[in-house]
């Protein structure tokens, strides 16, 4: 489980610098009209675009740095094959352009990158990276989308329903199932549904096991088969944490004076819950989903991995294993570039949905 | 209303005050703290998950078999390990022919270690870095907090897994500094956690700056090193308390993923994440083998996430109230 790591994220004091990089606060800006409120709007959006490619040339550059100064076996070795002579792999070597300095190897791959949007080939397979990237990317989405549904579905109104019902039995329950779910290790959490559901070697054979993903437009049904378990196991966590954040923030909210103003006016305890509680514990939750999905994007490696799932992550995870740098570093480019963007659109959005924030 | 412990308070003031006590911050703690019931049982049980990777050798010694000695003849024919939970393998034995029991006590050790230094080093680091940040400002507050925000648009496990391949093999990395396995693995974790307290650390400094109390050490004399750690860090405790109880289970659960994806503290060592992953291809015929490493996995890192709450709900002062 990545996520909860980041779960002091909606109580940690933001940085109200201009273009100040992830989550930071919008507010501050000036106060003015109608027109110059566009404009600087429109402003704020480009400096943090430029604030972002410059990050993601930043992370691109430390990829490099760490997988050509610490590698974790020889690229060239590896490709040449097992019984390949010393001469060999040195042709190999200068085949792949590994014998040139870092920087160097760095400024091709940017210069490649930037004007033909190519991210080299695969060391290992000899395939366009780009390639790879994109045919997996509906993969790793589909597992992705499903989970998110099920973790906002459940998730926000377990919390809402905690709240109200705060410190009755329910509350207490679901809370402490709650945590036991977010303690849980996800890819072991698969193993048991795969023992308890898949078709192949479950106690009840009843959806897809590991290695059965199909892609939807091929058949629909079988798609949704096989990735019911993975949604379900990737949700878990989400779900947990998620009930956990709304009930949290549904609490602090309803101690708030307007709250309390809300009700002194004759409003309906429904009416206050919903209209007025829920508007203002519901914002931070919507820029952590974002956030949540940008990183999400970038491939569940474990989720991927314990299912088999031909995603991103499951590339990561290979890639990794197998030293194949070209694709690492495509991989670890896409992960970031979605977490970049997802923070970017999560602080814009941010700045409609809370009424305070102007700019 | 809590009733008052013994102490010394009650007798030193008059009798019709008696109901108002001036109480320090953590015998605030200490008293809220001690009625959460749930809290207290779960710090019962880090005890005993301590205590069992202490005494391993003499647990394994008493229940079990060395935890790297292999006995095939648990296995079948084509080597499968078909000798489940009995008197003589209390957890059943594993691919090898291992014992699950003793591999599950010794995985304690790793667990928690791993978890405490890397939390450790995490928590020192960004506590330095924040302060610096948060108290010096300018400069120094623009690069550390750049490098933050760049450090979290990294994919955290990719960049965990990367450092931990690459460190895990021959004399590990930048020049034997870090080696293979444990130190491996905590430094990796390290890495990328030393951000997240940096950040809360930051912002709280940059607020206690402006306080009063920092400006009258200044007016006394007071040069910056002595504001830092004798003004502000006391003021910081209770987040960096609260911050690490919370962290170091998902440090445990880090420290397992990356043994689960094969680059964790190596095969020599037994890890609950290792053996999870292990596991894997025989799931449908050991159930075993992954369901009680797993089940250690989850109840220390439960145990730790319910004493994290406990200790931020006690030491935060808004809970007085709704208690």
């Amino acid at each position: 489980m990545s996520q909860p790591i980041n779960n002091e994220a909606t109580n940690t004091p933001r940085p109200s610098r201009p273009g100040g990089g992830l989550r930071s606060s919008v507010a501050g800006y000036a106060r003015t009209t109608k027109g110059v409120l566009f404009s600087s709007m429109f402003r704020y959006i480009v400096r943090r675009l430029i604030w972002g490619v410059l990050m993601l040339l930043v992370v691109s550059a430390l990829t490099f740095v760490i997988f050509y100064l610490l590698p974790a076996g020889d690229p060239a070795a590896i490709r040449a094959g097992r019984y390949a002579t010393p001469a060999r792999i040195e042709q190999i070597r200068h085949q792949l352009g590994l014998d040139r300095p870092v920087y160097y190897q760095y400024w091709v791959y940017m210069k490649a990158l930037v004007v033909h949007f190519d991210f080299g080939t695969s060391f290992k397979t000899n395939l366009p990276v780009r390639g790879e990237i994109f045919r997996r990317l509906p993969v790793t989405f589909s597992v992705a989308i499903g989970a998110v549904i099920i973790w906002v579905a459940i998730g926000i109104p377990v919390g809402i329903i905690s709240a109200i019902k705060s410190r009755s039995w329910l509350d207490r329950v679901t809370m402490g199932g709650s945590l036991v779910a977010i303690s849980a290790p996800v890819y072991w959490l698969g193993l048991i549904a795969l023992f308890l559901f898949s078709k192949d070697v479950g106690v009840i054979k009843v959806f897809g096991g590991s290695g059965s993903y199909v892609p939807f437009f091929q058949d629909p049904a079988a798609w949704f088969s096989s990735l019911i378990l993975p949604w379900f196991v990737l949700a878990a966590a989400f779900t947990a944490f998620y009930a956990r954040m709304v009930r949290g923030n549904l609490i602090e909210t309803m101690n708030e004076d307007f709250i309390r103003t809300a009700r002194a006016k004759g409003l309906s305890e429904r009416r206050v819950v919903f209209r007025h509680g829920l508007r203002a514990a519901l914002t931070p939750v919507v820029t952590m989903a974002g956030l949540d999905i940008g990183t999400l994007l970038g491939g569940a490696v474990l989720t991927e991995t314990v299912f088999n799932i031909p995603g991103i992550g499951r590339l990561a995870y290979d890639s990794i294993i197998g030293s194949d740098l070209p694709m690492i570093q495509g991989t670890v480019l896409l992960g970031a570039f979605f977490i970049i963007s997802a923070n970017l659109i999560v602080d814009v959005l941010y700045a409609f949905l809370d009424p305070r924030v102007r700019y | 209303m809590i009733e008052r412990g013994d102490n010394l308070v009650d007798e030193i003031s008059a009798p019709d005050l008696s109901e108002i006590v001036g109480r320090g911050p953590w015998e605030l703690f200490w008293m809220r703290f001690r009625e959460d019931k749930v809290a207290l049982v779960s710090f019962g049980v880090i005890v005993a998950i301590v205590l069992v990777a202490i005494f391993a050798p003499f647990i394994v010694d008493v229940l079990g078999h060395p935890p790297n000695a292999q006995y095939p003849n648990t296995l079948n024919d084509v080597g499968t390990p078909v000798t489940g939970p009995s008197a003589d393998f209390l957890f059943g034995v594993d691919k090898v022919g291992e014992d699950v029991f003793s591999r599950v006590v010794y995985g304690a050790r790793v667990s928690l270690e791993v978890a405490l230094f890397s939390t450790a080093i995490a928590v020192f680091v960004g506590v330095i870095a924040g302060m610096v940040a948060g108290f010096y400002r300018g400069l120094a507050d623009t690069l550390i907090s750049r490098f933050i925000d760049v450090m979290l648009a990294f994919p955290v496990l990719l960049l965990a897994m990367g450092v931990a391949s690459a460190c895990a093999i021959g004399n590990g990395c930048l020049n034997g500094l870090i080696k293979p396995g444990v130190p491996t693995v905590v430094a990796v974790i390290a890495i990328i956690n030393w951000t997240y307290i940096g950040r809360i650390i930051r912002g709280q400094v940059l607020s206690l700056r402006e306080k009063e109390f920092v400006e009258a050490a200044r007016a006394s004399g007071a040069g910056d090193v002595s504001i830092l750690f004798r003004e502000i860090l006391p003021n910081l405790v209770a987040p960096i308390v609260v911050y690490t109880t919370l962290v170091i289970p998902q440090n445990i659960l880090l420290e397992a993923a990356l043994s689960y994806l094969g680059v964790g503290v190596g095969v020599q060592q037994a890890s609950w994440g290792q053996m999870i992953s292990d596991s894997t291809q025989y799931f449908n015929i050991a159930w075993w083998y992954f369901t009680f490493p797993g089940a250690a996995l989850l109840i220390t890192v439960l145990a730790f996430n319910l004493l994290g709450d406990g200790i931020r709900d006690a030491l935060d002062p808004r809970t007085v109230e709704v208690t």
